[in-house]
């Protein structure tokens, strides 16, 4: 992991071993967080058991069986809220262990935090297991849950339509692989092969361990004696981050689905990864594009042409540097809306940003970047989606350096690397 | 926790003005809200006669003021470095920016969009299409359209049965002169609120807001008047089918509104009542979840306005029916059984934790700075409710509330 250091220090970083270690920020909030994640290998034949994986382990521990009073607890823990999820990242499933809670500084219950970090560290090493496994009980239960889960993708219709873009746009690749895994899959599991794959993620996994809060000392030790007794993380991983392959041809695929709006998501990429410095130029041309309430996108296509009222992007970082466009408008109007974005990248590509739309998109994100410290939610936050997303951390402040440097033909240089790589739109026939 | 960081003022002009300064923030959250929601559609005119306004008249109005001299209130603000945004419930309009230390001239130009908004048809006009798509891509989401279909068979006459952003007929007979009227009838500084929250300084804030002169210098035409509605429903089911993998259910309640004074802690006791009635920490939840009854999407909440109360159970469930009954016995049982005391101190400890959380964040200060300022109370009064919880309150709530005679089941189901 790199770091990328300059101006105030917010995060500190301890290397355990050589794939593990435990960062910290200064703690000067009410709440506390402590994450614990488990990069693990991804591969077809695992992936559905590690999001099934996510499901069994927050349902309870050896000392509170059941989700009820593993509830109880938290709400004794004065709402303490524990989450247990699994995501890709790249060729990686990481399996994301996360507690916050209240700080015991202001509690009569001093030792809130401490109770806590203990609570996540037996979530992850001391699960119940009747009879040597996880229970048969609990694991038929949250397989159903599951299979709900993955059909319910196509409840949320903007959010369904990017996902099958980017599984269309990585192809086969592991990135390509749905994320939470696949339907028919479910029905095979037992809950002996489910807890023997989750002791291979505990022993093969790189660890990034991250905590906020008053008893930074006492849970580090903490944290350490779990995977020091559990030989957690025993053998490192090496994981394969090539950047993406794009399609020779743009690809555009519709699926009808009955909506009444046409919805429909682009991508733009360079196929490269990006570098701290990059990443500052990517940052900045999303802004200008679709990421602001007074971007291109949204002035020109929504406010002028009055073409829909939802046009954003997004910028990505998954397989090297990309920009991601959402957009939904009535079926008579699709054809002009997407020419419109389409002209509007073109336009942004060939011209480049204008002097003050540079200047306000780096007001926006300096003034976010500042920002990011007033709440534990945001320095964690902050810390985890850059390890996670470009896998290096870039303190805020010399971000903000880098923001401040980039120029208009950075930007325009960085757009113009990018090539339409393809369209997904979901409409009624 | 509050003292010496938290005042409040009203300007001579009679706008109420909160803030709460947290010196060691790099970020400042403001709100300014106005008491026109989009349920408040019951009104009389200035001739006393009673009239009804098109649904998605606050909604429109809300567009229709971030844009100054065809300028848009977003290019101000980013110009000066913070983001903004507005959005309309059903009991107010709200107006918020977010920015780093240097707050005032964002303060400044928050303030000023109420100094002299212009209307034109053809703004107007411009606005309907985007308006539209919008309420079609809300059309789009089936949580949404399971939660107004239920509002529309509990409540005929309360404007919550009316999509916020209204429909595309209502729309249509939004002009300038109505937005106009609206405008001067409601954005007056004493049914509008400023709360601001961070990195600020108290007697910097109270100067702006002094300077702020408000542009509806005209008569009120408008005066909202309360809907009169029947305490009974319009209908015990309804079903809807969408492109969705598993039917996704409301179940709601139509309670008697908390008019009274002091209905900021019978609101906190129903979070509380909801939490025990179903929440996770319920035997009954898991007997619901273990059963594939529900999912963990499963939730509670309530809706609350001057003339309505809505408590609601929602989400989905292969069965909703089943889900109903299983909650409708379970609230009969409780009745008879009173809560149980433990799990009663527990839910407060969680109330404690989150009202302590608050304290951490700008935007959830600013936030709640404004809700309290709406049910006329103050963050004191969440201190002295939070502290201290009264169980025999919460089960007086219980039996008061959840009549299964006023009970409706919306239901979006897969269509095919």
């Amino acid at each position: 992991m790199d770091a990328v250091f300059g101006g105030r220090q917010m995060v500190f970083t301890d290397r355990i071993s050589d794939n593990i270690t435990f960062s910290w920020a200064d703690f000067r909030y009410k709440r506390e967080r402590l994450v614990i994640e488990l990069n693990c290998r991804l591969s077809r034949e695992t992936m559905t058991g590690i999001s099934l994986l996510s499901y069994v382990l927050s349902s309870g521990t050896d000392s509170l069986r059941d989700i009820v009073s593993l509830s109880r607890y938290l709400d004794r823990l004065y709402g303490a809220s524990l989450y247990v999820s699994s995501s890709r990242y790249g060729s990686r499933m990481i399996i994301h262990f996360d507690i916050d809670n209240v700080s015991g500084l202001y509690l009569t219950q001093k030792d809130n935090g401490i109770r806590c970090a203990q609570l996540l560290c037996d979530v992850i090493s001391d699960p119940y297991l009747p009879e040597g496994s996880f229970s048969c009980d609990t694991v038929e239960v949250e397989k159903e849950k599951l299979r709900e889960e993955i059909s319910f993708l196509i409840n949320n219709k903007e959010a369904y339509c990017t996902r099958m873009l980017l599984r269309k746009f990585f192809g086969d690749s592991d990135r390509g692989l749905p994320e939470l895994g696949f339907e028919e899959d479910i029905p095979g599991i037992t809950s002996e092969w489910l807890y023997s794959l989750y002791k291979e993620c505990l022993r093969s996994c790189n660890i990034n361990i991250f905590y906020c809060g008053n008893e930074k000392e006492e849970v580090k030790a903490l944290v350490e004696s779990m995977i020091t007794g559990k030989r957690l993380g025993s053998e490192a991983v090496v994981f394969d981050d090539r950047p993406v392959m794009l399609p020779e041809s743009p690809f555009s695929v519709q699926e009808s689905v009955g909506t009444e709006q046409d919805i429909f998501s682009m991508i733009y990429h360079t196929g490269k990864r990006a570098g701290p410095k990059e990443l500052a130029s990517l940052k900045i041309a999303n802004s200008i594009l679709g990421g602001m309430s007074t971007s291109r996108l949204f002035m020109n296509v929504r406010e002028k042409q009055g073409l829909c009222y939802s046009c954003v992007s997004n910028r990505m970082t998954a397989g090297g540097s990309g920009i991601l466009i959402e957009s939904s408008t009535s079926p008579e109007k699709y054809s002009r809306n997407r020419e419109a974005i389409e002209e509007e990248f073109s336009r942004f590509a060939s011209e480049g940003p204008g002097e003050e739309e540079l200047r306000q998109a780096k007001l926006s994100i300096t003034n976010s970047l500042r920002g990011v410290t007033d709440t534990v939610a945001g320095v964690s936050s902050h810390y985890l989606a850059s390890i996670n997303g470009v896998g290096f951390y870039t303190e805020p402040e010399k971000e903000i350096e880098l923001i401040d440097a980039v120029t208009s033909e950075d930007v325009t240089a960085l757009l113009r690397e990018m090539r339409f790589c393809g369209v997904y739109r979901l409409h009624d026939e | 926790m509050l003292d010496r960081r938290y005042y409040s003022r009203t300007t001579s002009e009679g706008l109420s003005v909160y803030v709460y300064e947290m010196p060691d923030k790099s970020s400042v959250s403001a709100q300014l809200a106005v008491g026109f929601g989009s349920s408040m559609v019951n009104v009389t005119d200035a001739g006393g006669k009673l009239r009804k306004l098109p649904a998605g008249t606050a909604h429109f109005l809300e567009h229709k003021l971030f844009e100054r001299n065809g300028e848009d209130a977003f290019s101000l603000f980013a110009g000066l470095g913070a983001s903004s945004n507005a959005y309309t419930t059903f009991n107010r309009t709200t107006f918020v920016f977010r920015s780093g230390i240097e707050y005032e001239e964002p303060l400044k130009v928050l303030l000023d969009f109420f100094s002299e908004p212009q209307f034109t048809q053809k703004g107007v006009e411009k606005e309907k299409p985007i308006i539209a798509d919008e309420i079609r891509m809300y059309l789009d989401d089936p949580g949404w359209r399971a939660s107004f279909n239920l509002f529309r068979n509990l409540y005929r006459n309360v404007g919550i049965n009316e999509d916020i952003a209204g429909d595309l007929d209502s729309i249509r007979m939004i002009d300038r002169r109505l937005l106009a009227d609206c405008f001067d009838s409601f954005y007056r500084p004493e049914n509008m609120a400023l709360t601001i929250a961070g990195n600020v300084r108290h007697e910097t804030v109270f100067e702006i807001a002094e300077a702020f002169v408000p542009g509806n210098r005209a008569a009120p035409v408008f005066a909202i008047c309360p809907a009169e509605e029947p305490d009974t429903i319009f209908g015990n089911s309804c079903s809807e089918k969408m492109t969705v993998s598993l039917p996704l259910f409301d179940i709601g309640f139509k309670e008697a509104a908390l008019r009274e004074p002091g209905s900021i802690r019978k609101e906190l006791l129903l979070d509380m009542v909801l939490d025990l009635i179903a929440g996770e920490s319920t035997e009954f939840f898991r007997e619901m979840y273990d059963g594939n009854l529900i999912s963990d999407s499963f939730g509670s909440g309530f809706y609350s306005g001057e003339d309505y109360l809505c408590t609601y159970f929602e989400g989905d469930s292969l069965s909703p029916e089943a889900v109903r009954d299983c909650l409708l016995e379970r609230i009969s049982g409780l009745r008879k059984s009173g809560f149980d005391p433990e799990l009663f101190d527990e839910r407060v400890r969680t109330s404690v934790g989150s009202y302590i959380s608050i304290f951490d964040n700008p935007g959830s200060v600013a936030g709640s700075l404004m809700s309290c300022h709406f049910k006329k109370a103050s963050l004191y009064d969440i201190i002295q409710l939070v502290g201290d919880p009264d169980i025999n309150e919460a089960e007086e709530l219980l039996r008061n509330c959840f009549d299964p005679a006023r009970c409706c089941l919306s239901v979006i189901a897969p269509n095919s």
